[in-house]
């Protein structure tokens, strides 16, 4: 029942090489179902954050973020994808000290607080009206640079946040290669 | 100048209002402590201050700026209690001989306030005072240690008598207040509110202040609305004349025996005076209201009245949208069991508003009042259609005494060609309406019919409004 | 399972800071895991382990056999241009394929269903059992019970190497979404990304260690058969064991019997002209296993990818009802589920496998915890080794219960109103008469009207008589548990039918001499004495 007949060494070669796949494929399961290695980052999980659903995975999609260009490049093309409103890179010739980034449909502007001199409002606006409001904005910077800012609620088309002057949200958004998309 | 102290009651102990600072943002915001820690009441506020859903701007401005930032000592998380302390706030920045204090021991006065404030000025009751009360109980103590004014005032009625009964034998001020411009008034700022009560004198926003003159607006709001106020509320009635007479020294005869008051000097705050003799358990309240009176007798005016003239019922007509929450949709208010979030729809001028966007718009919701007993809705759909879930309150038939405010909701199609535009003919008399509103409902248009109501003392008035296509 | 083994690792050119033990680098690994750990709401995983994941492992490694490696890179493509199709719009491929929660065939049936016709669907048809789509030179179909696996394929792809690939696979995808393809462009389009795949396999599987060891069965199979035959048999993976130098991967009895077992589906594999595509065929739960209900399956043990059917039993609808006991009905046929017609094939190496190579991993175990010499050579002396005759004992003890089960399930099966003309056939026909050939493993025969009457009564009564979680009387009103007895029946089919040819070999090599009193007490000398050799300490 198990005798094979031997023809020529291409079909030993063959052989070798399934034998090689079968062994692969059973390391692979056996691996995957009893190492210490940890899984990598799924697209689903990338998927779920640009959509701002990340729940408990949310700080190892942000880490993995920061650490990896690829897996950058990938989120910033799902966010392009997903999102509602974007607002691309500034004019080359604008200046870093910039106050107001348009979009299409929407507008981001940075207002200083009277009140609180190192502090400044970020007003998120939008000029067209969907029913989806945006939840998230996501800031692409130039080099390894990505950050996750919550919106709070739009009313009349205007949702707004304080922060520090000096916070990295400022940073980026007044940087002309900082791309920002609002999901 | 006066300086006053602004703390807003909440169960976790009484919160400083730190600063109301103009701001070019937007949205008006509430901090904490000069941080970006923004608490969840700022939405609220900022409807508070905005022109056609709040009062702040429509009471004291117009403003220069577009928003304004509260800082303030500690965490207001949910509600709308904080609303009448925020607005005497607001009014103690619009007095110019008034000013808000952050520094406790440099304040004149401190005022610790919960209530809410309706559209109308009206103060409206809160829950939990006696328990603000105790948790605000170390800083009273605190207070008077400094020997501070304190002056406390909430809501008339319950509210007032929870905060009378929890600070019996405690050196603070009490009192209720039925609208904000009574409240205003306790802190001499009732010059600076615009809007005020049918009949008072109008004094010149924030440049006189006295209170002396504003005290005999008041005055003359009691003595010709008193009677029908006295018979309504005698007791409130009283514990008003009571103060009038404390504030400016008039002699205002009292149906009553009233206790017997030291002559104030006009413009002067009173001292706190000794207490009256009271036949309920007296709280040990400096300033009491005298004790419940008999039937009202006419009272003696300085001079003859006016003649009296019938009067045509006032109409308030509140128009609000009903939106899907964050991240839902209209399908699933309508089928999904998720609750709307009422947003109210800015006046444009008289009686028109701002038009509405139909993808966040599901339904409409009107809140209407009127001060005759009978209210009758008419509902003219210039174009598109609405749908009537539920049938029209039978308050709004014109043929029912009603009181208060009575609320009508109807549901959008989300789908529709063409704009929804209608108008709100809305009727208030002191007879039943029925007749007149089937008449009503018989006009190609209104214009006529205004003059001919009024003069039978039926009030119309008519909104307008208009929903986008989609 | 794998014993550890105190393998010489090779390090590769690999980011991923773990080492692999296997061939396989960590990176991939990692990139599997990203996959097979992934849950879905309830906490179940995402992607089922069997077939989905196991068709993935399958895939990456080339292990599918034939001319065709990389056929699911075709039949994704041509998803990919169906979905184009369907619903464009730049989100609709990262929503169809990311969006979701668990790969079932029914979530993409209803998502297929759902779209509403905002595309082209002039060229795409779509019904219950997958969509097709219309070039000008040709047509493909896909069935909704492959998207799980073309699904994980695809997450597993744009995720490759670190997302590393992420941009030109994209590319490849966004140029099948016009109306105007054809089958040359999706082929293009499989090429190019079998392309990236091959570099991958290249990059993250180390083979040589598999070389190795085929090289070292190879030879020695070569050198004990004449002229240009091998002969793979039960001494011959006893005397590789006892003839290997005792160091790596063959130290160990029970990774030579799994390395024949590979060099026998090696040989199978290599000898059909057709790629492996199919799934295991076993039972009849349509999600997990994308059976078609017409499947013609016939000899089982015909394929060259056996499947435990005791998976099926542990997963899915069937994994609520106790069909069997975990200790003593489970436990003892798990290596044969396991192995499957391989075990029936090296019968005696499995039988010495079952009853010497849990004293192997015994004392492997007493090593790695240093409980002490005189457990190590307790154990070496191979006293407490199951006896033969009782192991086969055990698998008759356990084949009757199959027996009973079988008829529960019948009974649950046709109890329904209608059941005698819905009832989904395993093997075609009607239930009795299918369910007769399949106890019978014969062809169809016929059934009169009485005989089927006194199947189901006997079935009725088996079924009262069981007193486990599932077999309650309610049974027969819940969908649910129905659906766990359907899988289940196509299940305990499959056992029954290997436990009997197993059993009927085994007795074989029992009435002929030796016996298999005699052979278990020779296998007994030699193990011991080889273990003496590996473990023993040095005189």
């Amino acid at each position: 029942m198990n005798s094979y007949t031997i023809t020529d060494d291409k079909q030993i070669d063959t052989a070798r090489e399934i034998f090689s796949d079968l062994n692969a494929m059973n390391d692979v399961l056996v691996e995957a179902a009893n190492t210490g290695i940890e899984a990598a980052l799924a697209p689903a999980e990338l998927y779920a954050f640009a959509l701002g659903t990340a729940g408990p995975n949310g700080a190892k999609v942000e880490a993995a973020l920061r650490a990896s260009a690829p897996i950058r490049a990938a989120f910033q093309d799902l966010l392009a994808r997903v999102s509602e409103y974007h607002v691309p890179r500034a004019m080359a010739a604008a200046s870093d000290d910039i106050a107001v980034r348009d979009g299409v449909d929407c507008k981001i502007s940075i207002q200083p607080s009277q009140a609180a001199p190192d502090q400044v409002y970020v007003i998120v606006e939008l000029t067209r009206a969907s029913s989806r409001l945006p939840k998230v904005m996501h800031l692409m910077g130039a080099g390894n640079v990505y950050h996750r800012a919550e919106l709070p609620e739009f009313h009349d088309g205007i949702a707004q946040l304080i922060v520090e002057s000096t916070s990295e949200i400022i940073t980026l958004i007044q940087h002309p290669d900082t791309e920002v998309y609002l999901k | 100048m006066k300086s006053c102290a602004v703390f807003i009651a909440t169960t976790g102990g009484a919160v400083q209002v730190l600063q109301i600072t103009p701001e070019r943002a937007p949205q008006s915001m509430v901090c904490q402590n000069r941080t970006t820690n923004v608490l969840p009441v700022s939405p609220l506020y900022d409807q508070f201050v905005k022109p056609g859903s709040g009062i702040v701007e429509r009471e004291f401005g117009p403003f220069d700026n577009a928003s304004f930032r509260v800082d303030v000592s500690g965490p207001i998380d949910t509600g709308n209690s904080w609303q009448l302390g925020m607005f005497l706030a607001h009014a103690l920045g619009a007095a110019p001989d008034h000013r808000l204090i952050e520094d406790i021991a440099a304040a004149d006065e401190i005022l610790w306030a919960t209530g809410c404030v309706d559209y109308h000025l009206n103060v409206t009751e809160v829950d939990h005072v006696a328990a603000k009360i105790r948790a605000s109980a170390q800083q009273f103590q605190d207070w008077a240690g400094m020997g501070k004014t304190v002056t406390l005032i909430t809501a008339a009625g319950a509210n007032e008598d929870d905060s009378r009964a929890a600070l019996a034998g405690n050196p603070v001020q009490i009192f209720g207040a039925e609208n904000a411009w009574q409240a205003g008034e306790i802190l001499g700022l009732a010059g600076v509110i615009k809007s005020r009560p049918e009949g008072a004198a109008a004094a010149s926003p924030g440049k006189s202040g006295s209170v002396r003159n504003v005290a005999l607006a008041a005055l003359a709001v009691v003595l010709i609305g008193g009677a029908s106020l006295a018979a309504l509320a005698p007791e409130k009635f009283a514990r008003w004349s009571q103060r009038l007479m404390e504030l400016t020294g008039a002699p205002v005869a009292q149906e009553q025996a009233a206790a017997p008051t030291p002559a104030k000097t006009p413009a002067t705050i009173p001292k706190p005076a000794a207490p009256a003799p009271k036949p309920t358990p007296p709280p040990a309240i400096v300033v009491k209201p005298p004790p419940p009176v008999a039937p009202p007798v006419p009272v003696a005016k300085p001079s003859p009245p006016p003649p009296r003239i019938p009067e045509v019922p006032k109409i308030s007509v509140a128009i609000s949208r009903l939106a899907p929450p964050a991240g839902g949709t209209c399908m699933q208010v309508h089928f999904g069991g998720a609750d709307p979030v009422l947003k109210p729809v800015a006046e444009i001028g008289a009686g028109g508003h701002r038009e509405s966007d139909r993808a966040s718009t599901c339904g409409l919701s009107f809140e209407l009042g009127g001060t005759g007993k009978y209210l009758a809705v008419h509902l003219r759909v210039i174009s598109g259609r609405f749908v009537q879930a539920s049938q029209k309150p039978a308050s709004l038939s014109g043929s029912q005494p009603v009181t208060g405010v009575q609320t009508w909701t109807i549901q959008l199609p989300q789908k529709a060609k063409e704009p929804f535009s209608y108008e709100l003919a809305v009727l208030s008399s002191d007879q039943p309406l029925a007749a007149q509103l089937k008449r009503l409902r018989g006009l190609e248009n209104f214009k006529g019919a205004f003059k001919e109501l009024a003069q039978n003392q039926i009030n119309l008035v008519v909104h307008s409004h208009r929903v986008s296509a989609q | 399972m794998l014993i550890a083994l105190d393998l010489d690792l090779t390090l590769m050119d690999d980011p991923v800071a773990m080492i692999s033990r296997s061939g396989a680098s960590g990176t991939l690994i990692a990139e599997f895991r990203a996959l097979s750990d992934a849950t879905a709401m309830d906490g179940a995983p995402k992607y089922a382990p069997k077939p989905v994941m196991h068709g993935l492992a399958r895939f990456i490694t080339s292990a599918s056999g034939g001319p065709n490696k990389d056929s699911e890179l075709f039949e994704l493509c041509h998803l990919i241009a169906i979905l184009g199709r369907l619903a464009p719009g730049p989100d609709a491929r990262a929503e169809f394929f990311l969006g979701f929660s668990k790969a079932a065939a029914s979530v993409f049936r209803a998502s297929i269903h759902g779209y509403d016709g905002a595309g082209d669907l002039e060229a795409i048809t779509v019904d219950e059992v997958g969509v097709g789509v219309r070039y000008g030179d040709g047509e493909f179909a896909v069935r909704y019970g492959r998207i799980p696996l073309l699904a994980a394929l695809y997450e597993f792809l744009i995720a490759s190497d670190g997302f590393a690939h992420y941009q030109d696979i994209n590319d490849v995808f966004d140029g099948l979404g016009g109306g105007d393809g054809n089958v040359r462009q999706i082929q293009d389009a499989a090429n190019a990304l079998s392309s990236i795949m091959r570099q991958y396999r290249r990059k993250h599987i180390e083979r040589a260690k598999y070389y190795e060891k085929f090289n070292a069965i190879f030879t020695f199979l070569r050198a004990r058969s004449g002229d240009n035959q091998i002969h793979v048999d039960d001494e011959a993976v006893l005397d590789f064991w006892v003839s290997s130098n005792g160091a790596g991967d063959f130290r160990v009895y029970k990774t030579v019997f799994e390395g024949f077992i590979e060099f026998i589906k090696t040989f199978d594999m290599g000898g059909r002209t057709d790629a492996i595509e199919h799934s295991a065929v076993i039972g009849t739960d349509f999600e997990a296993h994308e059976v078609e209900p017409d499947d013609q399956s016939g000899d089982i043990f015909a394929l060259g990818d056996w499947q435990s059917p005791l998976a099926v039993l542990l997963q899915g609808a069937a994994a609520d009802i106790k069909f069997l006991k975990k200790e003593s009905e489970q436990k003892p046929i798990e290596a044969l589920m396991q192995y499957g017609p391989y075990a029936e094939r090296l019968a005696m190496a499995f039988l010495r496998l079952e009853s010497f190579g849990p004293i192997q991993a015994g004392i492997t175990n007493d090593l790695q915890v240093k409980r002490g010499r005189a457990s190590v050579e307790n154990r070496i002396t191979c006293k407490d080794a199951f006896e033969y005759r009782q192991k086969v004992r055990d698998l008759e003890n356990i084949l009757d219960h199959v027996k009973q089960l079988q008829k529960a399930a019948y009974h649950v099966l046709t109890s329904q109103p209608g059941a005698e003309n819905n009832v989904v056939s395993l093997f075609g026909g009607a239930p009795e008469t299918s369910f007769q050939a399949a106890r019978n493993n014969d062809a169809l025969a016929e059934v009169d009207a009485s005989a089927m009457a006194e199947i189901g009564a006997e079935a009725e009564a088996v079924f009262r008589k069981i007193v486990r979680k599932g077999f309650e009387e309610s049974v027969l009103e819940s969908e649910d548990r129905i659906e766990g007895f359907r899988v289940g029946a196509g299940a305990l089919v499959a056992m029954e039918s290997l436990l009997v040819r197993y059993i009927k070999t085994a007795t074989a090599l029992d009435n002929a001499p030796p016996d298999l009193a005699e052979r278990f007490a020779s296998d007994r000398a030699t193990f011991a004495a080889r273990f003496q050799t590996l473990y023993g300490e040095p005189q």
